[in-house]
């Protein structure tokens, strides 16, 4: 790496970018000027107090609170930090609980008053009575949680003062590489950043390609495995959805799976295999993998796919299945599938199966996809969603709620990749990269957009059944073999049913994480 | 006299990695055994690897078929050829693509350098090779950069309650600990500053040291023991540690106190909290006395006396007695601002005119131009993070721990608006120069200290460290990149 540096920095190195106050700033230029000097006893004495400002002319520069000027947020033209820097004037403490007037700024001291030019930049000012606020979330290690709820509720209430308050700490504290409340502060932060400089959308796309990018055969396999083996969080499904299906298909001879999922066919094989062993006369097994995705970006997961295709097909002939299998690309929403359009043969029995692709749907559009499903008429849909309400509102109370679901979801998701990968895990890392991009979309794009609104079994299963189907238990048979793989893993996965919903739901510490269910139309 | 060197033998790897559970190959609706024998095709979580190679599956045996199924695991010549030249290319687009984002934020287009992030994140990862490593903190730090830039505060966050400050200090404690195990530079600043004072010290009885940032003084256990071993008797043994929490100073006070008494040393400690370049405007306002001597520039009598009454409040909370010979001793590092104003902590030494200074200097800048810190920086952590993950495991959690939570500290905060000491105030850029010029000259480490450091690193596994004598400094480096530079002044008069 050091020869490589010294190549480029070399190219680099004869840089002169003059970094005058020719440029339009929003800086005094009197003041930026004398902080050239080392130290100027003849500075007025009230800069003092508000612990000096020299900065470096350089450092100014990309420090220049113009940026503030960009956005909805900043009614008033003066960098809105103003903060007390003696302890004198107490700032208003908000407890977590009652929401704050919106105010642009806090009180001045009486040299602010003087030196009333609002485009000195008092940013080196600390906040020291911010941090004594949170004291106790410090203590109790609910650090992450508070300040990012506290800045959800900031958001909602449009106060911009406290907002970057409470920015500024988590942005102190967080880091993608360290605990798991870091982790999180990190990733919300930067969404929370993006929706206050309203580029959720082109943040969300550039997080998006580059991970495109990086993403090969190889890399995706060796992700899906990995997570596989350390958790059950999608095997869970797939051991359900297949005893469903098999359950299912039984005396079938030609079976259809239209399968649209995420987790790059690793559900298949061991369906194959019980095809192949447990019937007398093998069926015929076609599979037709839709891949959905928003935009003509395909070209990585058409790579993918073709890769992944090729291998079930060795696959199934090593098992002795008459196998076939194909791609369809799918661009916009999910719901505009039009399933009939699919090859299917009459004498196919068909199964439809969702792994963590019916959150992408469109809310207003779930319904609608359902009753194309029902009129469709498969033998029988099978079911993998992630339990979670993840309906974030736009405004007020309901973003701050739906941001309060969005914490506890991804805090558990993260606890869970902490628990079960190694340590310094690059698999772990990716898993948390795209929950980052999660986080984005949720934060800081509009719900038209979104492709991670989870809902609740409950929810689910309420379409479904207004929607005209009917729930198909799982056998005793497949509820064994659930409990069965749960125990090759470490402790605290576990297996529930609910009372009031269908299906089962895949525990991590008692919570509910995966819920996986079978339907049938009525 | 060699002073005992507290060697630790390297950790073993994977010491504190947990093990993972792994035995879930095989997975099948039917709980059983699954062999997939034949081709190693991996699809589920069925025995990865598993090694069952027992020919075709059906026979074609074609050579895309054989490609396609490498193994990630086993590598042949042509496979590391084109590792490393992808290696090495990633290498330099992750080199460009931080030097293009740096060059945004220098010039302020914040907006395009934040588009840049991602790519060079995904490029990015604290497991990875040594480049990846670097470009992930560098990337998180330029991240925090963006957004410190926007919301416009760039003060450092700094828990004033005592329980979370003891809290941030012991963490870093801890891994500072980490960091001593897995690189020679703690033991290699601590060994030279305290020959250095060895040496300052002969023909003396009694030494008072101010130490400049105590944290846990792991430094003066080593010095106790040459001193104790000395044929003429330290009468009077005294430390003033400073640092930002008093009961970490207190317990540091008391560890050191132990180890003396353990040596028969009559040792005394004086805890001092805050920062030394502040505690002189704590004490007095110093506005107000500036004011004074504004007003009363006739007056020299009022302003000689004010200038003693302020030296004197100093000498007292520092703990110094007059006739004792007093060695001030400080080791950078960017985690936190250690001198707050660094013009009056100069001041102070001025004043003080201890018998020898020493200090460890980082070769990096800590103010200046944005742009040219970036470059330093990115050049000074590429060395090191060679230097520590040099023959280990990109999987290794303590030199993950030591990176993540030692190294990307200092980078976020060298990274930020106002440099490492994260204020506007003007920096010492170089503390030898600075010092040289308020009537101090170097005192030479050559000789012995060179010698004997020369023999410590021997000591040491790690091979690729270098050591340099310079102008009578030494410094350690890695490579050919000079990494810390040991330096010992004394007053010229």
């Amino acid at each position: 790496m050091d020869a490589l540096f010294r190549l480029v920095s070399h190219q680099k190195q004869h840089h002169s970018h003059s970094f005058n106050s020719t440029t339009t700033r929003t800086s005094n230029s009197s003041s930026s000027k004398s902080s050239h000097f080392i130290y100027n006893q003849d500075q007025d004495q009230d800069q003092e107090e508000c612990f000096n400002f020299f900065m470096d002319e350089e450092d100014f520069s990309s420090s220049s609170s113009r940026h503030h000027h960009h956005n909805q947020y900043y009614s008033s033209p003066q960098p809105p930090f103003h903060h007390q820097s003696s302890s004198n004037t107490p700032t208003p403490t908000t407890s977590t609980t009652t929401t704050p007037p919106p105010i642009s700024h806090y009180g001045f001291s009486s040299s602010d008053l003087q030196h009333s030019d609002p485009n000195i930049n008092y940013s080196y000012s600390p906040s020291r009575d911010v941090t004594m606020e949170y004291s106790n979330s410090f203590s109790n290690n609910t650090w992450a949680s508070d300040l990012l709820l506290d800045a959800a509720r900031a958001v909602a209430d449009k106060n911009s003062n406290r907002l970057q308050q409470l920015m500024w700490m988590l942005n102190e504290l967080s880091s993608p590489y360290g605990d798991t409340d870091q982790k999180l502060s990190s990733y919300f932060l930067q969404a929370l950043f993006s929706r206050m400089t309203e580029s959720g959308t082109r943040s969300y796309q550039t997080l998006s390609s580059a991970s495109e990018k990086m993403c090969s055969f190889e890399s995706t396999r060796k992700l899906a495995l990995k997570f596989q083996e350390v958790s059950p969080w999608t095997t869970f499904g797939h051991v359900a959805s297949n005893g469903a299906i098999m359950d299912a298909f039984d005396g079938e001879s030609k079976l259809h799976i239209i399968d649209v999922s995420n987790t790059f066919c690793t559900q298949w094989p061991t369906l194959l295999e019980a095809i192949a062993t447990r019937t007398d006369e093998t069926p015929h097994v076609a599979l037709t993998t839709v891949i959905v995705t928003r935009t003509d970006a395909v070209s990585a997961v058409q790579k993918v796919m073709r890769e992944i295709g090729n291998r079930m097909e060795k696959f199934a002939r090593l098992m002795g299945v008459p196998f076939k299998f194909n791609v369809i690309h799918h661009t916009g929403d999910l719901s505009n599938l039009n399933f009939n359009q699919l090859t299917i043969e009459n004498d196919e029995a068909v199964a439809v199966n969702f792994n963590g692709t019916l959150r992408t749907v469109n809310n207003r559009r779930r319904d609608y996809l359902f009753n194309t499903l029902r009129n469709f008429r498969p033998k029988i849909i099978t079911i993998v969603e992630e339990e979670a309400d993840l309906s974030i509102g736009t405004d007020g109370f309901e973003f701050v709620n739906g941001f309060q679901e969005c914490l506890r979801w991804f805090r558990i998701y993260f606890e869970a990749l902490d628990e079960n990968f190694p340590k310094t895990s690059n698999e772990r890392l990716m898993l948390e990269r795209a929950a980052g991009r999660a986080v984005m979309d949720l934060v800081a794009c509009s719900p038209e957009e979104s492709v991670e609104r989870r809902e609740t079994a409950a929810k689910w299963s309420s379409r479904l059944s207004g929607c005209g189907f009917r729930a198909v238990a799982y056998s005793d048979e497949v509820c064994d073999d659930v409990r069965a793989l749960l125990r090759r893993y470490r402790e605290g996965w576990g297996m529930s049913t609910a009372e009031t919903v269908a299906g089962i739901f895949l525990l991590w510490k008692e919570t509910p994480v995966v819920w996986a269910s079978a339907w049938k139309p009525v | 006299m060699l002073q005992s060197l507290h060697l630790q033998p390297p950790p073993p790897t994977n010491s504190s990695s947990p093990i993972m559970n792994t035995n879930t190959s095989k997975r099948t609706i039917n709980n059983r055994n699954n062999n997939f024998a034949g081709e190693n095709i991996e699809f589920s979580g069925a025995g990865a690897g598993s090694g069952d190679v027992a020919g075709d599956g059906d026979g074609d045996g074609s050579p895309s078929r054989s490609c396609k199924r490498r193994n990630i695991e086993e590598s042949n010549d042509d496979d590391d050829q084109l590792t490393t030249v992808e290696a090495e290319s990633s290498g330099l687009r992750l080199l460009g693509l931080l030097l293009q984002c740096a060059e945004c934020v220098a010039v302020d287009n914040l907006d395009h350098a934040n588009n840049l992030l991602p790519e060079i994140s995904e490029l990015s990862s604290p497991f990875g090779s040594s480049p990846e490593r670097v470009a992930a903190y560098f990337a998180e730090a330029l991240q925090a950069r963006i957004i410190s830039s926007y919301i416009g505060t760039y003060t450092p966050l700094t828990f004033k309650t005592k329980t979370l400050a003891l809290a941030q200090n012991q963490k870093i404690c801890n891994a500072l600990q980490s960091y001593n195990s897995i690189s020679p530079s703690i033991k290699f600043s601590h060994f030279t500053a305290n020959q250095a004072i060895f040496q300052a010290l002969e023909g003396e009885e009694t030494v008072h040291i101010i130490d400049l940032d105590i944290m846990q003084g792991l430094q003066w256990p080593g010095l106790f023991h040459i001193l104790a071993s000395r044929p003429r008797k330290i009468k009077s043994l005294r430390i003033t540690g400073v640092g930002s929490s008093i009961e970490l100073l207190n317990a540091t006070g008391r560890r050191l106190h132990d180890f003396a008494n353990s040596l028969g040393l009559p040792f005394e400690f004086v805890p001092l909290e805050g920062k030394i370049g502040n505690i002189c405007s704590d004490l007095n306002n110093i506005s107000s006395d500036l004011n004074n001597l504004h007003n009363n520039m006739n007056n020299l009598n009022n302003m000689s006396t004010d200038l003693n009454n302020m030296n004197n409040n100093l000498m007292n909370k520092l703990g110094v007695r007059s006739g004792e010979p007093v060695v001030v001793h400080w080791m950078h590092h960017c985690l936190y601002d250690v001198t707050g104003s660094d013009y009056e902590t100069l001041r102070l030494l001025n004043v003080l005119k201890p018998k020898l200074i020493t200090i460890i200097e980082q070769d990096l800048s800590h103010g200046g131009s944005f742009l040219g810190r970036f470059v330093e920086a990115l050049h000074y952590y590429s060395a090191l993070f060679d230097a520590v993950g040099d023959g280990i495991e990109p999987e290794n959690v303590e030199r993950y721990t030591v990176e993540q939570q030692l190294f990307g500290c200092e980078i976020k905060n060298i990274v930020a608006v106002g440099g490492p000491k994260r204020t506007g105030e003007v920096k010492v850029e170089k503390w030898g120069e600075e010092l040289g010029r308020v009537g101090f000259g170097p005192v030479s480490l050559a000789g012995n200290p060179a010698s004997q450091a020369s023999l410590l690193l021997g000591m040491f596994p790690w091979r690729g460290y270098t050591l340099v004598e310079e102008n009578g400094c030494l410094k350690l480096g890695w490579k050919d990149l000079s990494l810390l530079t040991a330096s010992a002044w004394r007053p010229l008069d």
